[in-house]
């Protein structure tokens, strides 16, 4: 995060606090926030992830070659004279096919990300608003709603990808599909977990009493006290839709050339490591591994931020 | 003769917001076979006197001054000298009885382990022991009732339990820290009067923390009154409950709704407790308190002895008319 | 008395519980909360209703705001069945008939401010309300409470616990009901600020013309708020009373044995009466034994007990007890 919000941070003592106590409220978020900065982990790993997200938006502005473009220069003798350099503009190399590594890093991380976010997406979205009003209203509804859950979950979801790209072909669209398919199942369990509980608070009781209804009650009561779990939940399915896409690239089903992701990338890095073009293999590692780290690092951070019970 | 001492206790907690002052510059001293009760409303620091003495505090808490228990300095004192001292001399009870046991061990289990441990005895010997204690704690077939878990266990039950549990090892000093609260009216006299058996059949000494004067009245021979941290004031509970000198004091004991009389309004006490994170540097009583005057706010009291066996500190005090 | 704004007739609470452990193809048995209770409230009345946990008084409440289902006969809004009615239905009506809850903190949504919390009330059911309305009168109601204009954008973890219970108050009050319900509303504040409380309730009671049912365990707080009385044990009303009389002249003897554990801060009086406490402790809901309920823990108990439940007995003017012994 900014710098700024760094240094407002180390001036705040206990009487600015009170002063601020006085203008306004102080919000769980912004407790929350505070307990967050002071965790240098997860604040690295914000930072970490920023940069990550300025590569792969920017990245191409300072890459010399293009993505598809090929070097014929090198193309022959890519194990020799194909490694990183700053002298002809391969700055992570090139690939088997003389094509620039950092362009394709680029493309690749683009794509990762993308996935991975998206899945984070579609389950918070779906997941949590699925979960809550199945915990909320309960009963019959929550039996056959968590049924269809459990049903889903019982499929075999890499068999059906597989027939999917066999049968409308293997496109990035058809990948997405499939993680918006499965990415909620977990997150609707979580979150009608969680609400089963939130439901037994007094203030949800007190909004019934009230006369506020149903659809009110889940999206002003519910789901923001559900928030906090689901925001940790969401920042650990990141790298695990990163990682089922990186599976799936690397057996060869998810996007297809010109595209490229993570898992594609290792994937022909790993093909290649007996000519001796170790690069090809450790420069996509190397993203695929920090940027793991950082989401798992900042899920953690996330976690003890807003649940400063636990610790 | 003095079992327990504390002088100039402070106990204060890092916290993210800053330094909270729970507890500040609080003497006590209770004697060999004493029953003390210390009262006080939340965030008078009442429950952390205790933590500190048991050396329990929380891991952001620190405690200054000095506690001595039977002449050995507990403030600093190694882990394992500390351990020694909580197995076998201090016991503490707690509130909620529920949370107290391990939910997945028999009753059984759980009260013989700290004489196996400690004491070295045989399981059977143990058992016997612990069998014989629910026994005198009027738990109704405890021979049987020992192998259950504590689910099975009501909760003025479950307190019984504890008490006997906090026996085992014949401690000199039990620390009752609001163990009626979560217990009904007609349980909670049941449990008061088992304390005070406790204390008169193995002249255990007992410090009662609670909130609640009523209980206080009928069952404790000295009281200590805390607000903000600080000992307002302290003495035998007959003398001060009939000639307060504290105004906090004489509030608290206006405040409690009364069966035996037809009050019109309850006497309140304006505004609300203090938070911990501000202290006066004057009396913290002083914001709400009906005596106040200028030098309040300022100044911080000092302790007075209006008689050998009372202490107050307040600038304007309560005359000792009865 | 006049017209009652509520009359509750025959109500019951039951439960489906299946015991923990059991497995789930075991049938549910049912524990009933609260059984065959039946009053009358009048306009501007407060009832006061005293049992101890378990007793089924928070069920009670509960069944009337219509969070949990009662079963068995009615309960009468001036005239409107309201166990007979949907939920759609009865939206309309849950202005009439608000709630104070126990847990001051818990009752509040933690992640709205002090105002927003007034003001949902408001607008539920003023909808199209313009904003700056809203906003004063929120502001009025939460100034009406005794707390301040700029809490308004405070968060319910900023306030104390007696602050928080008047930010329920206001939520519950702006809507302008006819009935409040309060559930427990000083157990869990202390000594000096449940007088506060108490006193403010009662201030609005008189100033609005509220009708109060007020829940607690404790018997001095209720004796001092409420005009008539309801003792309850294990889902049963054993006496009712006005409020001085039962106190002064309790006819049941739980209600003798409550008035014995109520603890007086009064070292001289405490000592004298020590031997009076009751032995044992409350049967489980699940099991509650056969005829009287208290039977089990009943110093005069007798044999005829256990046989049949005992009716509700006059035992003087607008005083009722479910003992047919008097205990002299």
């Amino acid at each position: 995060m900014s710098p700024f919000i760094f240094g407002r941070r180390a001036i705040r003592s206990l009487s600015a606090a009170s002063v601020e106590d006085a203008a306004g409220g102080r919000s769980l978020w912004r407790d929350a926030r505070n307990r967050f900065l002071r965790n240098r982990a997860a604040v690295a790993s914000l930072a970490v992830l920023v940069l990550l997200l300025v590569f792969a938006l920017f990245g191409d502005l300072f890459a010399a070659w293009s993505n598809e473009e090929i070097d014929w220069a090198l193309l022959g003798n890519v194990a020799e004279e194909g490694a990183p350099s700053l002298a002809n503009g391969h700055y992570f190399g090139v690939d088997e096919l003389g094509r620039d590594l950092f362009a394709r890093t680029v493309q690749g991380t683009r794509i990762s990300l993308m996935v991975g976010i998206l899945g984070a997406l579609i389950s918070m979205v779906v997941g949590t608003l699925y979960g809550a009003v199945a915990g909320y209203f309960g009963g019959r509804v929550d039996s056959v709603m968590m049924r269809i859950v459990d049903v889903m979950m019982a499929i075999p979801y890499m068999f059906v990808l597989i027939l999917f790209m066999v049968v409308f072909g293997r496109s990035i669209l058809i990948l997405f599909v499939g993680i918006g398919l499965i990415s909620w199942l977990d997150m609707a369990r979580i979150a009608r977990g969680q609400t089963l509980s939130i439901k037994k608070r007094e203030y949800v009781e007190a909004a019934v009493a009230i006369g506020v209804r149903p659809a009110r009650i889940i999206l002003r009561h519910v789901i923001p006290n559900l928030l906090g779990v689901i925001v940790v939940y969401a920042t650990l399915l990141v790298p695990s839709m990163i990682i089922y896409e990186s599976f799936i690239s690397f057996l060869g089903l998810g996007v297809q050339e010109p595209d490229t992701s993570w898992g594609a990338l290792i994937n022909d890095g790993a093909s290649q490591m007996q000519y001796g073009t170790l690069w090809q293999l450790l420069f996509p590692l190397f993203f695929f591994v920090v940027t793991l780290f950082a989401l798992f690092f900042l899920g953690d951070g996330l976690r003890d931020a807003l649940d400063p019970k636990d610790r | 003769m003095t079992l327990l001492r504390v002088r100039d206790l402070s106990v204060t907690f890092e916290t993210g917001d800053g330094t909270v002052n729970a507890v500040n510059g609080v003497d006590l001293a209770i004697g060999a076979g004493q029953s003390v009760a210390v009262v006080g409303e939340s965030g008078s620091g009442k429950s952390q006197i205790m933590f500190a003495i048991m050396g329990l505090l929380a891991r952001n808490g620190a405690a200054a001054g000095s506690v001595t228990f039977d002449g050995t300095e507990l403030l600093g004192l190694d882990e394992g000298a500390l351990n020694r001292i909580r197995s076998s001399q201090i016991a503490m009870i707690f509130q909620n009885p529920m949370t107290a046991l391990n939910p997945y061990m028999r009753i059984s289990h759980q009260m013989t382990e700290v004489l196996t441990l400690h004491k070295g005895m045989s399981r059977r010997a143990a058992l016997a022991e612990a069998i014989g204690l629910l026994d005198a704690m009027e738990v109704p077939e405890a021979a049987t009732r020992i192998g259950m878990y504590p689910h099975e266990f009501s909760g003025g039950m479950l307190q019984r339990v504890l008490i006997a549990m906090a026996l085992l090892c014949r401690p000199r000093l039990l620390i009752a820290d609001e163990p009626t609260t979560a217990l009904d009216a007609t349980v909670r006299g049941q449990i008061m009067r088992l304390l005070a058996d406790v204390r008169a059949r193995f002249g255990t000494t007992v410090i009662l923390v609670t909130h609640d004067v009523g209980i206080v009245a009928g069952h404790c021979d000295e009281m200590v009154v805390l607000y903000g941290g600080r000992v307002m004031e302290s003495g035998p509970v007959a003398r001060i409950f009939a000639a307060p000198h504290h105004p906090y004091t004489r509030s608290l004991l206006d405040a409690v709704p009364r069966l035996d009389r037809d009050d019109e309004r309850l006497r309140s006490i304006p505004g609300d407790p203090l938070g911990t994170n501000l202290l006066p540097a004057g009396c913290p009583f002083a914001a709400r308190c009906p005596r106040v005057e200028e030098r309040c706010h300022r100044e911080r009291p000092a302790s007075e002895r209006p008689a050998p066996d009372r202490v107050v500190a307040c600038h304007r005090p309560l005359e000792g008319v009865a | 008395m006049s017209a009652p704004l509520l009359s509750v007739r025959e109500l019951g609470v039951t439960y489906r519980v299946r015991p923990g452990g059991s497995p789930p193809w075991a049938r549910a048995r049912a524990l009933q909360a609260v059984r065959n209770v039946s009053f009358d409230l009048a306009p501007a009345e407060t009832l006061g209703i005293v049992g101890e946990s378990g007793s089924g008084k928070s069920s009670l409440a509960r069944a009337l705001i219509g969070t949990v289902p009662a079963s068995r006969r009615q309960a009468l809004w001036q005239g409107a069945d309201l166990l007979a009615m949907g939920a759609e239905q009865r939206r309309p009506l849950r202005r009439d008939i608000q709630m104070i809850f126990q847990n001051p903190l818990g009752a509040l949504d933690p992640r709205m401010t002090a105002g927003e919390i007034v003001a949902e009330a408001l607008t539920t059911h003023e909808r199209g309300l313009p904003r700056h309305e809203v906003r004063s009168r929120a502001a009025a109601m939460l100034e009406r409470v005794g707390l301040l204009p700029e809490h308004m954008n405070r968060y319910p973890h900023e306030f104390s616990g007696g602050q928080c219970q008047r930010i329920g108050i206001a939520r519950a009050l702006i809507v302008g009901p006819r009935l409040v319900i309060c559930d427990e509303p000083v157990s869990a504040l202390d000594v000096s600020v449940q007088a506060q409380i108490v006193n403010l309730l009662q201030d609005l009671q008189r100033d609005l013309g509220l009708s109060l049912i007020f829940i607690s365990h404790d018997l001095g707080v209720v004796k001092h708020i409420a005009d008539r009385i309801m003792v309850f044990y294990l889902g049963r009303v054993l006496e009712h009373a006005a409020a001085g009389e039962l106190v002064r002249a309790p006819r049941h003897p739980y209600t003798r044995a409550l008035i014995a554990a109520a603890p007086v801060p009064d070292p001289a009086v405490e000592r004298g009466r020590q031997a009076t406490g009751l032995g044992g402790e409350l049967p489980s809901p699940l099991a509650p034994p056969s005829g009287c309920v208290f039977r089990t823990r009943c110093p005069i108990v007798r044999d005829a007990c256990a046989d049949e439940v005992p009716a509700m007995r006059e035992v003087g003017e607008d005083h009722v007890a479910a003992c047919p012994y008097d205990a002299g």
